[in-house]
C-alpha cells in the first residue's frame, strides 16, 4: 500500500514535469508561427496598403540587413524589446512581399565580420556606456542599389513602417524619374 | 459542461454570501481609481489613453488576487467537504475548472465595475478604444493566471495563508522574470538562450505586448499555458492527496 502510494506521487511528479516541457515546447513552436489582431484605431501594427504596393511591385530579390546587438547585460530593456518588434515588422516584410524580401540578421560584436559589414553599410553605433556601442540599424540592398537607416531609434517607432518601405522603394527604383519644368524666364 | 456550471454557481454564490467578493471589489476599484488619478495623474498627463490605469493592474493583481483565489481549495480541506465534492457524480476536472472560472468572474465583474475610468477618458478626449479593449483583455488574462496559480497553491495546502503567501511568491517570480535584477543574476553564469527563455517567461513582457493594442496569438498562448499548467498541476496534487 505504501509502494503505490510512493509510485502514485512519484509518477505524478513526472507527469507535472512532462506536461510543462510539453507546454513550453508548444509556445516554442508557436512561436515561428504566430498571427495578430491589431485593435489600433490607426492599425498601427499591419502593413498599410501603400507599403503591400510596394511590395507587390518588387520584382528582383531586395536583401535586408539587420544589425542588432545581442549582448544580453549591456543592451538596455527598452532597446531589447523595440528589438524584437522591428525583427516582427521585418518578418511581416518578408511574408507580405512572398519571399522576395530576404532577411539577414547580424549581430555586431567587436572585431567580427558582422562589425566590419555594418560599418561599410553605414550603420553608426549609440554608445551606452563609455566602451560598449550598441547596433541596432537596418540596410537594404538590391543589386546594386543600398539604402540604409543608421539607428532605429525607439521615438521613431510610429514612422517605422514609412521608413522602411521609402527605402526598399528608392532602392526598387533604378530609374528616377526626370522633372521638367518649364518657366517663360529665359 | 453542466456540470462546470452547476459548480462554478455554487462557488459565485458562496464568494458573494460571505465579505470577500465585495471586499475585493472595492479595495480593487479604490486601489485601482487612487493608483490611477493620485499617483499616475491620469489627468494632468493630457493623454487620452488608459496606460496609468492598466500599468498597475500586475501589481493590485498580485496582492489581491491571491486573496480572492487562496480559499478555492483550502476551504474544501479545512472544513472536509474534498471529500464530499469528489464523491459526487462530477469529475474532479469539472470541479477544478468549475471553481477557477468562479474565482475568474468574480474577478471579472471587478474589472467591469472599473468603466468609469473609460467613460472619463472618452469623455474628455478621443482615446484609441481598441488598444483599451486589449488592455482588459490583456488583464482579464493576467488576472486569470495569476488565479490559476493560486488555485495550484490552495490544494497543497489547508492553510489558507500559507497558500496567499506561496502563490504570492510564484506570481511575484513570473514578474521578476523579465526584470533587469534577475535577469542580471542568471547572465553572470547561465547561456543566453536560458536567459533568453527565463524572460519569455515573464508576465510583464507578454502582458505589455498586449497593452500596446495587438492581440499576439503568441501572448494569448501564454497566459492561456499558464493558466492549463496550474489547473492541470492542482488536479494532480488533488489526485494525490486522494490516493494517500
Amino acid at each position: 500500500m505504501k509502494k503505490k502510494g510512493l509510485e502514485t506521487s512519484l509518477y505524478s511528479v513526472v507527469g507535472v514535469a512532462a506536461v510543462f516541457v510539453i507546454i513550453v515546447a508548444v509556445n516554442l513552436i508557436a512561436a515561428r508561427a504566430k498571427t495578430r489582431i491589431d485593435l489600433t484605431a490607426e492599425r498601427a501594427y499591419t502593413l498599410s496598403q501603400g507599403t503591400r504596393n510596394i511590395l507587390a511591385k518588387l520584382d528582383t530579390p531586395v536583401q535586408i540587413r539587420f544589425y542588432a546587438s545581442q549582448n544580453d547585460n549591456k543592451v538596455p530593456v527598452p532597446l531589447k524589446t523595440y528589438t524584437q518588434r522591428v525583427e516582427d515588422l521585418l518578418g511581416e516584410y518578408r511574408q507580405a512581399s512572398k519571399g522576395l524580401v530576404e532577411i539577414q540578421k547580424l549581430d555586431p560584436t567587436p572585431d567580427s565580420d558582422a562589425e566590419d559589414s555594418a560599418k561599410l553599410d553605414g550603420i553608426e553605433p549609440q554608445m551606452i556606456s563609455e566602451t560598449d556601442p550598441i547596433y541596432l540599424g537596418l540596410s537594404i540592398t538590391m543589386l546594386d542599389q543600398k539604402e540604409s537607416i543608421p539607428f532605429l531609434t525607439p521615438e521613431r517607432e510610429r514612422l517605422l513602417e514609412f521608413d522602411l518601405s521609402r527605402a526598399i522603394s528608392r532602392v526598387a527604383t533604378a530609374e528616377k524619374p526626370v522633372v521638367g519644368i518649364m518657366s517663360p524666364l529665359q | 459542461m453542466n456540470n462546470i456550471l452547476t459548480i462554478a454557481k455554487r462557488e459565485v454564490r458562496g464568494y458573494f454570501s460571505s465579505p470577500v467578493a465585495f471586499v475585493f471589489i472595492v479595495i480593487f476599484l479604490l486601489l485601482s481609481g487612487f493608483f490611477t488619478f493620485m499617483v499616475a495623474s491620469l489627468f494632468e498627463r493630457g493623454e487620452a489613453n488608459l496606460i496609468p490605469f492598466f500599468a498597475w493592474h500586475p501589481w493590485l493583481y498580485l496582492f489581491l488576487v491571491p486573496a480572492v483565489g487562496m480559499r478555492m481549495w483550502s476551504e474544501e480541506r479545512r472544513l472536509g467537504t474534498m471529500e464530499l465534492l469528489l464523491t459526487m457524480p462530477i469529475t474532479p476536472w469539472q470541479a477544478i475548472v468549475g471553481k477557477f472560472l468562479a474565482s475568474w468572474l468574480v474577478v471579472a465583474i471587478a474589472l467591469v465595475l472599473t468603466f468609469p475610468v473609460v467613460i472619463t477618458v472618452n469623455y474628455l478626449g478621443h482615446p484609441d478604444n481598441g488598444v483599451i479593449f486589449a488592455g482588459y483583455i490583456g488583464s482579464l488574462l493576467m488576472a486569470g493566471a495569476y488565479l490559476a496559480i493560486t488555485a495550484m497553491t490552495s490544494a497543497m495546502t489547508r492553510n489558507q495563508v500559507v497558500s496567499f503567501i506561496v502563490s504570492v511568491m510564484l506570481a511575484l517570480f513570473l514578474i521578476l522574470a523579465g526584470f533587469p535584477p534577475v535577469t542580471n543574476m542568471l547572465v553572470s553564469w547561465a547561456p543566453p538562450w536560458l536567459v533568453e527563455s527565463v524572460s519569455a517567461f515573464s508576465v510583464m513582457t507578454h502582458f505589455e505586448s498586449i497593452q500596446k493594442g495587438v492581440l499576439d496569438s503568441r501572448d494569448i498562448l501564454y497566459f492561456l499555458s499558464v493558466i492549463g499548467f496550474s489547473l492541470f498541476t492542482t488536479g494532480v496534487i488533488i489526485r494525490a492527496h486522494r490516493a494517500g
